[in-house]
C-alpha cells in the first residue's frame, strides 16, 4: 500500500492540519478565544479616544471685560484651559462642592442645574465637571489696575492636585500684573523654538491607542498558552512518537508546530489589528512584519514552555516566567518617556516600540527598523532555544 | 505454524546495547526475524524489551551493536526505514479529540498513502461503525484496536507489536491474533512484546526470553518446552474419598503398562501430559517470573 | 449504571454529611501546600500589591515634570524646590536637558543663566530659555508655565496687585492611586486562593482517579465538593484580609469588613467549584481562566479609571463581591450602605451554588463512566 514516500513538505502540511484539525475540536476554546479578542476590541472601543489636556476652570467675574479676554486669550493660545463662566459665585462655589451640576449648551452657555432641588436635566447639552474656579470680586480690575492689593478667591475641590492649585494662584496673580500694567520681567522665546519633538498639544496619544501593544501582546501570549499546551500534550501522551516511527522527522514536527503556532498567533494579531484600526495604508508592512516577528517569537517561547513542563501546571508556570518579563515593555509604554536600560533589553521590548510607534506616532520602516532588527535577533535567539529544548525533550522521550 | 523459509532477515540485531546513563538496559542483545516470522519477545518489566523497540524503530541510537532493518542501518534515520514499518505502542497514544477514521488519514498521509481506506482498516478491527466519532468516545478496548489499527495502515514489512492485546476482551484478543497473524502470513515480520504467555505461545513462531538487557533464551516455543519441560503424564485416579495422582515419566520403560493399567481403571478421573509452560521454562532460567 | 455512582450517590450515603465533608476538607488543607496553585495563592496578594504599588502606582497620577539648568545660584530654583506636586530634576547641561524634554522624560525644561536673578532684577528683560517636551500635556505646560513664571516674579520682587485665597470645598481628598489598585490585588487574591485552587484540587483528584477512589466510600459527590469550597473560602478569606493589611485597607468597621470579605470569598468559592466540576482537565480550566479571566477581572479596571462610565462595571457579576469590599475597606461605608450589593452577591452566590450541586452529580456520573 506504501507509495512514493511523502515529500517533505507534504509530512509538514499533514501535520499542521492535523494540529489545526485539533485545536478546531476544542470548541469551547475557539468560543473563548474569539470571546478574548471580541472583549479586547471592545474594550479598545470603550476607552477614550482623546487625551482631555485641559483645565478646567469656573470662572465668576462681572463686568471686567479685560479680565475676559486675558483669561480666553491665554486658554486659546494653550488649548490646556477650559473655561466655565458661571452666573454667581454662589453658583461656582455650588458647582465645585458638586451640590450643583453644570452644563454646557450646544450654544457655548453655561446652564447649572439642582438636581435636589428638582431641576430638569437640561437638553441637549452636556454635563462639565468643575473642580476648580476662580471668583474675583466686582470691580477687581480697577484695583489692581492701580495696584492695590484686591482679594480674589479660589475654590477648590480638596481632589484637585497641589500643583494645580498653586498654578491657579499664580495664574490669577499674572492676570492682576497684566491688568495693572506690570510686563513680564523676561523675554518670552519665540514659540516655535521652545517645542522640542513633534507638538502634539490637542493631538496627544490616547489611552486606548497606548493599549494596542499590550492587546497584541496578550493575544499573541495566550497562542503562546494553546501552542505549549497542544506541544506538551503531544508530549505527554507521546503522541509525538507515533508520529515520529512514520518517515515524519523530528524537524518536520518542528517545523510544523512553528507553522501552526505562528500562523494561530499572527491571524488574532492581525484581526485585532485591523479591528482597532491600527492597521492603514502607510503601516501595513511594519505592522504584519511586526505581527509575524511577534508570532514567531511567542511561537518559541511556546516550545520551550511546552516542552519544559512536565505537567499542565507545571507548563503554565513555565509560562509565567516567560510571560511576566515580556510584558513589562507592554506596560511601560503606558509611562511617559524613555524607558529604563534594563526594560529596553527585554526581547519584546523591540516589537513593542515597533507596534507602538508606527501605529501611535506614525513612523515607517526608517524609524522603526533598528527595533525591528534587534526583536528579529532575539526571535532568532529564542527560536534556537526553542527547538534545542524541544529537541531535547522529545529525545528523551 | 511452521518457520517460514530462510531469506535475508528482516530485523537483524547483533550486539545492541543501550544504556540510559549509567544504567544498562539492553546488553549486547542478538536476534533475527525473518520476513514473515513472528518472533515473541517475553521478559518482564524493565527487561529490555521495549528498549530494543525504541532503538529498532529509530526512536533511540545505540551504544553499541548494529541493528538492521531490511537490511538498512537504523542509526542512519533513513526515511525509508520509516515507510516499511508499523508500531504499536503500548501506550495508546492517539488523538482523542480527532475520529478513528481521521486518526489514520492522519497517519497515512504521513506515509504518502494514496487513496487510503481507512474504513477497509477499520473494518479489520471490528470499528467500522464508531470509524466517524472522536476517539475520546473510545473504550479502553477500542482504543487499543485503533492502536493495532494504526501499525497497519502502511502495509509494513515490518511490525513491531508492544503489548497487542492489552486490555481486550478474550473475543477482541482472539480477533486481534488473527489479524497479526494474517500480517504475519503476508510476509511481515513481527517483533512481539508480551507479558501474555498463551498469547506468545499461540502466536509466536520462534520466542525469545529477555532478562536484565540479555536475551537467556531463543528457540521455538516447541524446543523450549522440549528442552526445559518434564516428558511426563499426570493420572488422576479416585482413591476412596480423595483423589490421587500418579506421574509416568514417559522413558520410564514401566510406564506403558501403569499407563494401561490407569486408563483400564473405573477410577480413573483425568490424563495430562506435564508439559511446561513458557512462564515455568522463564523461572527456570532467570529465576523471576514475567510479571 | 456503573458502580461509582451506585456506590458513591446511593449505596450507603443518605443526605449530606458534614463530618465527611470536614474529612475530606482536612485532607485537601494537608495536601493544600503541594499543589502550586496554593503557593502561587500565598505569594501573590504580596507579590501584586509590591509590584503595582511600587512599580505602577504612579502611573495613572503623572505629576509635571520640571527640568532645570541652573548656572548660577537662582532663587527660582529654590523656588520651585518648595513647590508641592511638581517633580523636579536638577541637570548640569543645556543639551542633555533639551534631549530629556524631546525624549518625554521632562514637560517642561527651564535654564537659568549665571546672571539670572540679577538681569531680572535690575529690569533687563533677559530672554526666557524654555523648552517644552512636545508630549506633555497643555494642562502641564500652563501648570508650568505659569509656576515659572510666578517664581520668576518673586525673583524681581514685585508685589502682585492681588492677595489671592485657596478655599477648600467638597468632602476630603478623594482615594489616591494606591487605594484605588487595592481592589486589583483583592480580586487576584480571590481569583487565586478562591477559584484557582478549589477548582484546579477538584480536576486533579478527577485526573488522578482519586475521586472515584472516594466515590466509593460513603462519600457522595456532593460533600467532596463542598469541601473544596470550604477550602477556597478559608484560603481566600485569609489571603483578602492579608492582601487588605498589606495594603493599609481595612477601614474603620471591622465587622462589617469581615461580612463583605467573608461573601466575596464564599462568592469566589462557589465560582471556582462550579468551574472545577464543569472542566474534564485542567487544560480545560486553564482555557476558561485564560479567556475568562478578563471578565472576572473587569469590574476593578473601573477603580483605577474613575472617569470611565461606572455603571458598566455592574455588567459584571464580580462587581456585587468586589464593591462591597471597595465600600467598606476603603470608603468607610459600613453594612447599611452596601446590604443591596451584598445581597445580589449572596444572590449569586445562592445561584452558583444550586449549579455547583448539579454539577457534583454529573461529574460523579463523569467519573463513573469513564
Amino acid at each position: 500500500m506504501t507509495g512514493r514516500p511523502a515529500s517533505r513538505a507534504a509530512i509538514i502540511a499533514a501535520i499542521v492540519r492535523k494540529d489545526f484539525k485539533e485545536f478546531s475540536r476544542d470548541r469551547l476554546y475557539v468560543f473563548l478565544s474569539a470571546l478574548m479578542l471580541v472583549f479586547f476590541i471592545g474594550i479598545f472601543w470603550v476607552v477614550p479616544s482623546t487625551v482631555d489636556e485641559s483645565i478646567v476652570i469656573g470662572i465668576y467675574q462681572t463686568g471686567i471685560d479685560e479680565l475676559g479676554m486675558l483669561l480666553q486669550q491665554e486658554g486659546d493660545e494653550s488649548g490646556g484651559l477650559e473655561l466655565v463662566p458661571l452666573a454667581s459665585e454662589e453658583d461656582l462655589k455650588g458647582v465645585i462642592a458638586g451640590d450643583l451640576e453644570a452644563y454646557r449648551t450646544v450654544g457655548g452657555d453655561i446652564v447649572t442645574r439642582d438636581e435636589e432641588a428638582g431641576d430638569e436635566k437640561p437638553k441637549d447639552a452636556e454635563r462639565v465637571r468643575v473642580a476648580i474656579g476662580i471668583a474675583f470680586p466686582e470691580g477687581f480690575a480697577g484695583p489692581a489696575a492701580s495696584g492695590v492689593g484686591t482679594a480674589v478667591t479660589v475654590y477648590s475641590d480638596a481632589d484637585v492636585p497641589p500643583e494645580i492649585q498653586g498654578a491657579m494662584k499664580s495664574l490669577v496673580r499674572e492676570l492682576a500684573f497684566s491688568i495693572a500694567g506690570h510686563p513680564l520681567p523676561v523675554e518670552l522665546p519665540a514659540a516655535d523654538t521652545v517645542i522640542l519633538g513633534q507638538d502634539r498639544a490637542g493631538n496627544q496619544v490616547a489611552m486606548r491607542d497606548r493599549m494596542r501593544p499590550l492587546f497584541v501582546f496578550f493575544v499573541l501570549m495566550m497562542e503562546t498558552f494553546a501552542l505549549a499546551s497542544l506541544i506538551s500534550s503531544e508530549v505527554m501522551t507521546r503522541t509525538v512518537l507515533a508520529v515520529l516511527v512514520t518517515p515524519a522527522k523530528l524537524g518536520d514536527v518542528l517545523a510544523a508546530k512553528t507553522i501552526f503556532g505562528t500562523l494561530l498567533a499572527l491571524s488574532q494579531a492581525l484581526i485585532l489589528l485591523v479591528a482597532v484600526g491600527a492597521l492603514t495604508a502607510q503601516n501595513w508592512s511594519v505592522l504584519i512584519v511586526a505581527a509575524l516577528i511577534g508570532a514567531l517569537m511567542f511561537t518559541a517561547i511556546g516550545m520551550m514552555v511546552g516542552a519544559a513542563g512536565k505537567d499542565f501546571i507545571g507548563t503554565i508556570f513555565y509560562a509565567m516566567l516567560f510571560v511576566l518579563p515580556l510584558a513589562i515593555p507592554a506596560f511601560a509604554v503606558f509611562f511617559p518617556g524613555t524607558a529604563s536600560a534594563w526594560i529596553r533589553v527585554i526581547p519584546s521590548y523591540g516589537l513593542i516600540q515597533t507596534i507602538t510607534g508606527v501605529s501611535s506616532y506614525s513612523e515607517g520602516w526608517a524609524d522603526v527598523w533598528p527595533h525591528v532588527a534587534t526583536t528579529l535577533a532575539w526571535v532568532v535567539v529564542l527560536y534556537m532555544a526553542g527547538l534545542f529544548v524541544l529537541k531535547r525533550k522529545v529525545e528523551s522521550l | 505454524m511452521t518457520a517460514p523459509a530462510m531469506t535475508a532477515p528482516a530485523i537483524q540485531v547483533e550486539g545492541l546495547t543501550y544504556a540510559y546513563g549509567s544504567q544498562v538496559a539492553v546488553r549486547g542483545v542478538s536476534f533475527e526475524v525473518q520476513p514473515g516470522e513472528i518472533l515473541g519477545f517475553l521478559g518482564p518489566n524493565g527487561a529490555g524489551k521495549s528498549t530494543t523497540i525504541k532503538v529498532l524503530t529509530g526512536q533511540l541510537t545505540p551504544k553499541a551493536g548494529v541493528a538492521r532493518i531490511l537490511g538498512r542501518d537504523v542509526t542512519l534515520d533513513d526515511s525509508e526505514i520509516q515507510a516499511q514499518i508499523g508500531v504499536c505502542f503500548e501506550e495508546k497514544n492517539l488523538y482523542l479529540s480527532m475520529s478513528g477514521k481521521e486518526n489514520l488519514d492522519f497517519y497515512a498521509s504521513l506515509f504518502g498513502i494514496k487513496d487510503f481506506d481507512a474504513m477497509a482498516v477499520l473494518r479489520r478491527v471490528g470499528l467500522a461503525e464508531r470509524a466517524n466519532d472522536r476517539v475520546s468516545s473510545y473504550s479502553k478496548g477500542m482504543r487499543q484496536r485503533m492502536m493495532i489499527s494504526r501499525s497497519f495502515i502502511n502495509r509494513p514489512k515490518v511490525l513491531f507489536l508492544d503489548e497487542p492485546t492489552d486490555g481486550l476482551d478474550p473475543v477482541s484478543s482472539a480477533a486481534i491474533r488473527k489479524t497479526i497473524r494474517e500480517e504475519a502470513d503476508r510476509g511481515a515480520a513481527v517483533l512481539l512484546t508480551t507479558h501474555d504467555m498463551f498469547e506468545a505461545d499461540e502466536l509466536s513462531d520462534r520466542v525469545a526470553f529477555i532478562n536484565e538487557g540479555e536475551i537467556v533464551a531463543l528457540d521455538t516455543s516447541e524446543n523450549l518446552k522440549l528442552k526445559y519441560g518434564k516428558r511426563s503424564i499426570k493420572v488422576r485416579l479416585r482413591d476412596g474419598d480423595r483423589v490421587r495422582e500418579e506421574v509416568l515419566e514417559l522413558g520410564d520403560p514401566e510406564a506403558g503398562a501403569r499407563m494401561a493399567v490407569a486408563v483400564a481403571s473405573p477410577d480413573l478421573l483425568t490424563i495430562h501430559t506435564e508439559e511446561a509452560t513458557l512462564e515455568a521454562i522463564f523461572i527456570q532460567l532467570t529465576g523471576r517470573g514475567l510479571a | 449504571m456503573s458502580s461509582t455512582r451506585a456506590f458513591g450517590l446511593t449505596r450507603t450515603s443518605k443526605g449530606f454529611s458534614l463530618t465527611r465533608t470536614l474529612k475530606v476538607f482536612k485532607k485537601d488543607m494537608a495536601m493544600g501546600p503541594r499543589s502550586p496553585f496554593f503557593l502561587y495563592a500565598l505569594v501573590l496578594p504580596v507579590a501584586m500589591t509590591v509590584i503595582l504599588q511600587l512599580v505602577f502606582g504612579t502611573l495613572f497620577e503623572p505629576k509635571p515634570r520640571l527640568g532645570l539648568v541652573d548656572f548660577g545660584d537662582s532663587a527660582v530654583s529654590a523656588g520651585a524646590r518648595a513647590i508641592e506636586g511638581i517633580e523636579l530634576t536638577f541637570l548640569d547641561d543645556v543639551e542633555t536637558l533639551k534631549r530629556q524634554v524631546e525624549a518625554n522624560d521632562l514637560d517642561v525644561g527651564l535654564v537659568l543663566s549665571a546672571d539670572f536673578d540679577e538681569a531680572v532684577r535690575s529690569g533687563g528683560k533677559p530672554p526666557l530659555e524654555l523648552y517644552i517636551g512636545g508630549e506633555s500635556l497643555a494642562s502641564t505646560r500652563i501648570v508650568l508655565d505659569v509656576t515659572a513664571l510666578d517664581l520668576i516674579r518673586a525673583v524681581e520682587g514685585s508685589v502682585p496687585p492681588v492677595v489671592v485665597e485657596l478655599v477648600h470645598l467638597g468632602d476630603a481628598p478623594s482615594l489616591p492611586i494606591s487605594a484605588r489598585l487595592v481592589p486589583l490585588i483583592m480580586m487576584y487574591a480571590l481569583l487565586i486562593a478562591g477559584i484557582f485552587v478549589p477548582a484546579s484540587g477538584l480536576i486533579e483528584e478527577k485526573e488522578k482517579g482519586t475521586l472515584t477512589a472516594m466515590l466509593v466510600t460513603p462519600v457522595r459527590a456532593s460533600e467532596v465538593v463542598a469541601a473544596k469550597a470550604l477550602l477556597g473560602f478559608v484560603l481566600a478569606f485569609v489571603m483578602s484580609v492579608v492582601t487588605l493589611v498589606l495594603n493599609n485597607a481595612l477601614g474603620s468597621r471591622p465587622l462589617s469588613l469581615i461580612v463583605v470579605v467573608s461573601v466575596a470569598a464564599a462568592f469566589s468559592a462557589l465560582l471556582g467549584v462550579v468551574l472545577g466540576a464543569a472542566a474534564r482537565s485542567v487544560t480545560a480550566l486553564f482555557t476558561i481562566m485564560k479567556s475568562s479571566g478578563i471578565i472576572l477581572i473587569g469590574p476593578v479596571i473601573f477603580y483605577l479609571f474613575p472617569e470611565w462610565p461606572q455603571w458598566i462595571a455592574k455588567l459584571f457579576p464580580t462587581y456585587w463581591m468586589i464593591d462591597p469590599i471597595w465600600q467598606v475597606a476603603l470608603q468607610g461605608a459600613g453594612l447599611g450602605d452596601v446590604w443591596v450589593k451584598v445581597a445580589i452577591a449572596v444572590a449569586i452566590g445562592v445561584v452558583l451554588a444550586a449549579i455547583a450541586g448539579v454539577l457534583a452529580g454529573r461529574m460523579a456520573e463523569q467519573v463513573a463512566g469513564e
